[in-house]
Protein backbone atom coordinates (compact mmCIF):
# COMPACT_ATOMS: atom_id res chain seq x y z
CA UNK A 1 0.00 0.00 0.00
CA UNK A 2 1.27 3.40 -0.95
CA UNK A 3 1.79 5.97 1.74
CA UNK A 4 -1.00 8.54 1.79
CA UNK A 5 1.63 11.20 1.35
CA UNK A 6 2.75 9.71 -1.96
CA UNK A 7 -0.77 9.68 -3.33
CA UNK A 8 -1.42 13.19 -2.13
CA UNK A 9 1.75 14.49 -3.77
CA UNK A 10 0.80 12.80 -7.04
CA UNK A 11 -2.70 14.22 -6.82
CA UNK A 12 -1.26 17.67 -6.33
CA UNK A 13 1.08 17.25 -9.30
CA UNK A 14 -1.80 16.08 -11.45
CA UNK A 15 -3.95 19.04 -10.47
CA UNK A 16 -1.09 21.32 -11.49
CA UNK A 17 -1.11 19.93 -14.98
CA UNK A 18 1.47 17.15 -14.73
CA UNK A 19 -0.45 14.51 -16.64
CA UNK A 20 2.10 11.74 -16.07
CA UNK A 21 1.11 11.75 -12.40
CA UNK A 22 -2.17 10.11 -13.37
CA UNK A 23 -0.39 7.01 -14.67
CA UNK A 24 1.33 6.61 -11.34
CA UNK A 25 -1.89 7.20 -9.45
CA UNK A 26 -3.98 4.64 -11.33
CA UNK A 27 -2.36 1.47 -9.95
CA UNK A 28 -2.34 2.88 -6.43
CA UNK A 29 -6.08 3.48 -6.52
CA UNK A 30 -6.68 0.13 -8.20
CA UNK A 31 -4.87 -1.58 -5.34
CA UNK A 32 -7.07 0.21 -2.87
CA UNK A 33 -10.15 -0.93 -4.77
CA UNK A 34 -8.92 -4.51 -4.64
CA UNK A 35 -8.40 -4.18 -0.92
CA UNK A 36 -11.93 -2.84 -0.47
CA UNK A 37 -13.28 -5.72 -2.52
CA UNK A 38 -11.36 -8.16 -0.38
CA UNK A 39 -12.82 -6.69 2.80
CA UNK A 40 -16.24 -6.89 1.29
CA UNK A 41 -15.80 -10.60 0.52
CA UNK A 42 -14.45 -11.32 3.98
CA UNK A 43 -17.48 -9.57 5.43
CA UNK A 44 -19.82 -11.67 3.33
CA UNK A 45 -18.14 -14.84 4.46
CA UNK A 46 -18.40 -13.80 8.07
CA UNK A 47 -22.11 -13.37 7.51
CA UNK A 48 -22.44 -9.70 8.30
CA UNK A 49 -23.01 -6.74 6.11
CA UNK A 50 -20.19 -4.28 6.03
CA UNK A 51 -20.82 -0.62 6.41
CA UNK A 52 -19.98 0.27 2.86
CA UNK A 53 -19.86 3.99 3.44
CA UNK A 54 -17.50 3.59 6.36
CA UNK A 55 -15.26 1.37 4.26
CA UNK A 56 -15.17 3.81 1.41
CA UNK A 57 -14.42 6.68 3.74
CA UNK A 58 -11.59 4.68 5.18
CA UNK A 59 -10.29 4.00 1.68
CA UNK A 60 -10.18 7.70 0.89
CA UNK A 61 -8.37 8.40 4.13
CA UNK A 62 -5.82 5.75 3.31
CA UNK A 63 -5.37 7.11 -0.16
CA UNK A 64 -4.99 10.76 0.59
CA UNK A 65 -3.75 12.67 3.54
CA UNK A 66 -5.49 16.04 3.65
CA UNK A 67 -3.33 17.44 6.41
CA UNK A 68 0.15 17.01 4.98
CA UNK A 69 0.17 18.81 1.71
CA UNK A 70 -0.32 22.52 1.34
CA UNK A 71 -3.31 22.61 -0.91
CA UNK A 72 -4.79 25.91 -1.96
CA UNK A 73 -7.56 24.83 0.41
CA UNK A 74 -9.65 21.84 1.39
CA UNK A 75 -12.24 22.58 -1.28
CA UNK A 76 -9.67 22.44 -4.05
CA UNK A 77 -8.38 19.18 -2.71
CA UNK A 78 -11.88 17.63 -2.63
CA UNK A 79 -12.60 18.81 -6.16
CA UNK A 80 -9.40 17.33 -7.58
CA UNK A 81 -9.88 14.03 -5.72
CA UNK A 82 -13.42 13.67 -7.06
CA UNK A 83 -12.20 14.31 -10.61
CA UNK A 84 -9.52 11.68 -10.19
CA UNK A 85 -11.95 9.12 -8.78
CA UNK A 86 -14.34 9.73 -11.65
CA UNK A 87 -11.61 9.20 -14.19
CA UNK A 88 -10.32 6.06 -12.53
CA UNK A 89 -13.69 4.46 -11.82
CA UNK A 90 -14.93 5.06 -15.35
CA UNK A 91 -11.75 3.68 -16.90
CA UNK A 92 -11.95 0.75 -14.56
CA UNK A 93 -15.58 -0.04 -15.37
CA UNK A 94 -14.77 0.21 -19.04
CA UNK A 95 -11.84 -2.20 -18.72
CA UNK A 96 -13.98 -4.79 -16.98
CA UNK A 97 -16.29 -5.25 -19.88
CA UNK A 98 -18.98 -2.98 -18.57
CA UNK A 99 -19.71 -1.29 -21.84
CA UNK A 100 -22.90 0.41 -22.65
CA UNK A 101 -24.89 -1.13 -25.42
CA UNK A 102 -23.93 0.11 -28.82
CA UNK A 103 -20.37 0.90 -27.76
CA UNK A 104 -17.64 0.00 -30.20
CA UNK A 105 -16.54 -3.39 -28.93
CA UNK A 106 -18.41 -6.42 -30.16
CA UNK A 107 -18.46 -9.57 -28.01
CA UNK A 108 -17.18 -12.69 -29.72
CA UNK A 109 -20.49 -14.48 -29.48
CA UNK A 110 -24.11 -13.43 -29.46
CA UNK A 111 -24.42 -14.14 -25.78
CA UNK A 112 -24.37 -11.31 -23.34
CA UNK A 113 -20.83 -10.58 -22.25
CA UNK A 114 -20.36 -11.67 -18.65
CA UNK A 115 -19.77 -8.69 -16.47
CA UNK A 116 -19.22 -8.27 -12.81
CA UNK A 117 -21.95 -5.72 -12.25
CA UNK A 118 -25.51 -6.29 -11.18
CA UNK A 119 -28.48 -4.96 -13.10
CA UNK A 120 -29.19 -2.54 -10.27
CA UNK A 121 -25.69 -1.04 -10.40
CA UNK A 122 -25.49 2.26 -12.24
CA UNK A 123 -23.80 2.12 -15.63
CA UNK A 124 -20.76 4.20 -14.71
CA UNK A 125 -19.61 4.57 -18.30
CA UNK A 126 -22.97 5.85 -19.54
CA UNK A 127 -23.20 8.03 -16.44
CA UNK A 128 -19.92 9.67 -17.35
CA UNK A 129 -21.26 10.60 -20.81
CA UNK A 130 -24.55 11.85 -19.37
CA UNK A 131 -22.65 13.97 -16.83
CA UNK A 132 -20.78 15.67 -19.67
CA UNK A 133 -24.10 16.45 -21.33
CA UNK A 134 -25.48 17.80 -18.06
CA UNK A 135 -22.40 19.99 -17.60
CA UNK A 136 -23.25 21.74 -20.88
CA UNK A 137 -26.57 23.05 -19.53
CA UNK A 138 -25.94 23.07 -15.78
CA UNK A 139 -22.28 22.71 -14.72
CA UNK A 140 -23.00 22.97 -11.01
CA UNK A 141 -25.38 20.00 -11.00
CA UNK A 142 -22.84 17.95 -12.89
CA UNK A 143 -20.24 18.87 -10.27
CA UNK A 144 -22.56 17.98 -7.42
CA UNK A 145 -22.87 14.45 -8.82
CA UNK A 146 -19.14 14.23 -9.44
CA UNK A 147 -18.30 15.32 -5.90
CA UNK A 148 -20.88 13.16 -4.17
CA UNK A 149 -21.05 9.99 -6.26
CA UNK A 150 -17.47 9.80 -7.50
CA UNK A 151 -15.78 11.80 -4.76
CA UNK A 152 -17.77 10.30 -1.89
CA UNK A 153 -18.36 13.70 -0.29
CA UNK A 154 -21.21 14.57 2.06
CA UNK A 155 -23.70 17.30 1.16
CA UNK A 156 -21.91 19.63 3.58
CA UNK A 157 -18.48 19.02 2.05
CA UNK A 158 -19.96 19.46 -1.42
CA UNK A 159 -21.46 22.76 -0.33
CA UNK A 160 -18.04 23.86 0.91
CA UNK A 161 -16.43 23.08 -2.44
CA UNK A 162 -19.12 24.80 -4.49
CA UNK A 163 -19.59 27.71 -2.09
CA UNK A 164 -23.35 27.25 -1.90
CA UNK A 165 -25.63 26.19 0.95
CA UNK A 166 -26.14 22.50 1.77
CA UNK A 167 -29.81 23.07 0.91
CA UNK A 168 -28.86 24.09 -2.62
CA UNK A 169 -26.64 21.02 -2.91
CA UNK A 170 -29.51 18.74 -1.91
CA UNK A 171 -31.87 20.38 -4.37
CA UNK A 172 -29.28 20.09 -7.15
CA UNK A 173 -28.50 16.52 -6.17
CA UNK A 174 -32.14 15.44 -6.40
CA UNK A 175 -32.88 17.05 -9.73
CA UNK A 176 -29.55 15.97 -11.23
CA UNK A 177 -30.32 12.37 -10.24
CA UNK A 178 -33.76 12.64 -11.85
CA UNK A 179 -32.27 14.05 -15.04
CA UNK A 180 -29.50 11.43 -15.19
CA UNK A 181 -31.88 8.61 -14.38
CA UNK A 182 -34.01 9.63 -17.32
CA UNK A 183 -31.00 9.91 -19.64
CA UNK A 184 -29.71 6.49 -18.65
CA UNK A 185 -33.18 4.95 -19.01
CA UNK A 186 -33.19 5.86 -22.66
CA UNK A 187 -30.90 2.84 -23.08
CA UNK A 188 -29.45 2.26 -26.49
CA UNK A 189 -27.82 5.40 -27.84
CA UNK A 190 -29.46 7.00 -30.87
CA UNK A 191 -26.63 6.08 -33.19
CA UNK A 192 -26.73 2.35 -32.29
CA UNK B 1 -31.09 22.88 -24.89
CA UNK B 2 -29.69 26.19 -23.71
CA UNK B 3 -28.79 26.81 -20.06
CA UNK B 4 -31.43 29.57 -19.99
CA UNK B 5 -34.19 27.23 -21.09
CA UNK B 6 -33.03 24.60 -18.62
CA UNK B 7 -33.26 27.19 -15.82
CA UNK B 8 -36.88 27.90 -16.78
CA UNK B 9 -37.63 24.18 -16.82
CA UNK B 10 -36.00 23.74 -13.43
CA UNK B 11 -38.03 26.55 -11.93
CA UNK B 12 -41.34 25.20 -13.19
CA UNK B 13 -40.34 21.66 -12.17
CA UNK B 14 -39.82 22.75 -8.56
CA UNK B 15 -43.05 24.73 -8.53
CA UNK B 16 -44.88 21.69 -9.93
CA UNK B 17 -43.44 19.50 -7.16
CA UNK B 18 -44.78 21.93 -4.59
CA UNK B 19 -48.30 21.32 -5.92
CA UNK B 20 -50.44 18.39 -4.88
CA UNK B 21 -50.13 15.53 -7.38
CA UNK B 22 -53.73 16.03 -8.45
CA UNK B 23 -53.18 19.68 -9.31
CA UNK B 24 -49.84 19.33 -11.06
CA UNK B 25 -51.17 18.70 -14.51
CA UNK B 26 -53.36 21.81 -14.50
CA UNK B 27 -50.54 23.89 -13.06
CA UNK B 28 -48.08 22.67 -15.69
CA UNK B 29 -50.40 23.47 -18.57
CA UNK B 30 -50.80 26.98 -17.29
CA UNK B 31 -47.11 27.50 -16.45
CA UNK B 32 -45.85 26.21 -19.81
CA UNK B 33 -48.34 28.44 -21.60
CA UNK B 34 -48.66 26.45 -24.80
CA UNK B 35 -44.99 25.42 -24.99
CA UNK B 36 -45.62 21.72 -25.64
CA UNK B 37 -41.96 20.79 -25.73
CA UNK B 38 -41.37 22.28 -22.29
CA UNK B 39 -44.46 20.58 -20.95
CA UNK B 40 -43.27 17.18 -22.16
CA UNK B 41 -39.79 17.78 -20.78
CA UNK B 42 -41.08 18.58 -17.30
CA UNK B 43 -43.59 15.72 -17.32
CA UNK B 44 -40.85 13.26 -18.23
CA UNK B 45 -38.65 14.56 -15.41
CA UNK B 46 -41.52 14.25 -12.94
CA UNK B 47 -42.04 10.65 -14.06
CA UNK B 48 -38.45 9.85 -13.07
CA UNK B 49 -38.59 11.56 -9.71
CA UNK B 50 -39.56 8.49 -7.73
CA UNK B 51 -37.38 5.86 -9.46
CA UNK B 52 -34.38 8.21 -9.12
CA UNK B 53 -34.60 8.39 -5.33
CA UNK B 54 -32.28 5.45 -4.64
CA UNK B 55 -30.21 6.08 -7.76
CA UNK B 56 -26.50 6.89 -7.15
CA UNK B 57 -26.91 6.77 -3.38
CA UNK B 58 -24.08 4.24 -2.97
CA UNK B 59 -20.70 5.88 -3.69
CA UNK B 60 -19.10 4.89 -6.99
CA UNK B 61 -16.11 3.39 -5.27
CA UNK B 62 -18.37 1.10 -3.23
CA UNK B 63 -20.22 -0.04 -6.36
CA UNK B 64 -16.95 -1.03 -8.02
CA UNK B 65 -15.49 -2.65 -4.91
CA UNK B 66 -18.60 -4.79 -4.55
CA UNK B 67 -18.51 -5.71 -8.21
CA UNK B 68 -14.90 -6.77 -7.78
CA UNK B 69 -15.81 -8.86 -4.76
CA UNK B 70 -18.37 -10.67 -6.89
CA UNK B 71 -15.60 -11.39 -9.34
CA UNK B 72 -14.01 -13.56 -6.68
CA UNK B 73 -11.70 -15.61 -8.84
CA UNK B 74 -9.83 -12.59 -10.08
CA UNK B 75 -9.27 -14.66 -13.19
CA UNK B 76 -8.90 -13.48 -16.76
CA UNK B 77 -12.40 -14.60 -17.66
CA UNK B 78 -14.47 -11.71 -18.85
CA UNK B 79 -11.48 -9.46 -19.35
CA UNK B 80 -11.02 -7.61 -22.56
CA UNK B 81 -7.79 -7.56 -24.45
CA UNK B 82 -7.97 -5.18 -27.34
CA UNK B 83 -11.13 -6.05 -29.26
CA UNK B 84 -11.32 -9.57 -27.74
CA UNK B 85 -12.90 -10.83 -24.62
CA UNK B 86 -11.88 -13.97 -22.78
CA UNK B 87 -14.86 -16.29 -22.43
CA UNK B 88 -15.49 -19.43 -20.46
CA UNK B 89 -17.43 -22.20 -22.15
CA UNK B 90 -19.16 -24.92 -20.21
CA UNK B 91 -19.55 -27.93 -22.45
CA UNK B 92 -22.42 -30.21 -21.63
CA UNK B 93 -22.11 -33.85 -22.48
CA UNK B 94 -23.24 -34.33 -26.02
CA UNK B 95 -23.44 -30.61 -26.19
CA UNK B 96 -23.13 -28.23 -29.04
CA UNK B 97 -20.54 -28.86 -31.63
Amino acid sequence: MAAPQQVTELLLAWSQGQSSALEELMPLVHNELQRLAHHHMAGQRAGHTLQTTALVNEAYLRLVDCSRVRWQNRAHFFAVSAQLMRRILVDFARSRGYLKRGAGVRPLSLEKAPDIFQPTDPDVVALDDALNALAAIDPRKSQVIELRFFGGLTAEETAEVLKVSPGTVLRDWKLAKVWLHRELSRGVPHDA
Amino acid sequence: MTPERWRQIEEIYHLALAHEAGQRSAFLKQACDGDEEMLREIESLLAHQEPAEEFLNAPGMAVLAQALARDRTGSMIGRRIGPYQIRLWCKREGGRR
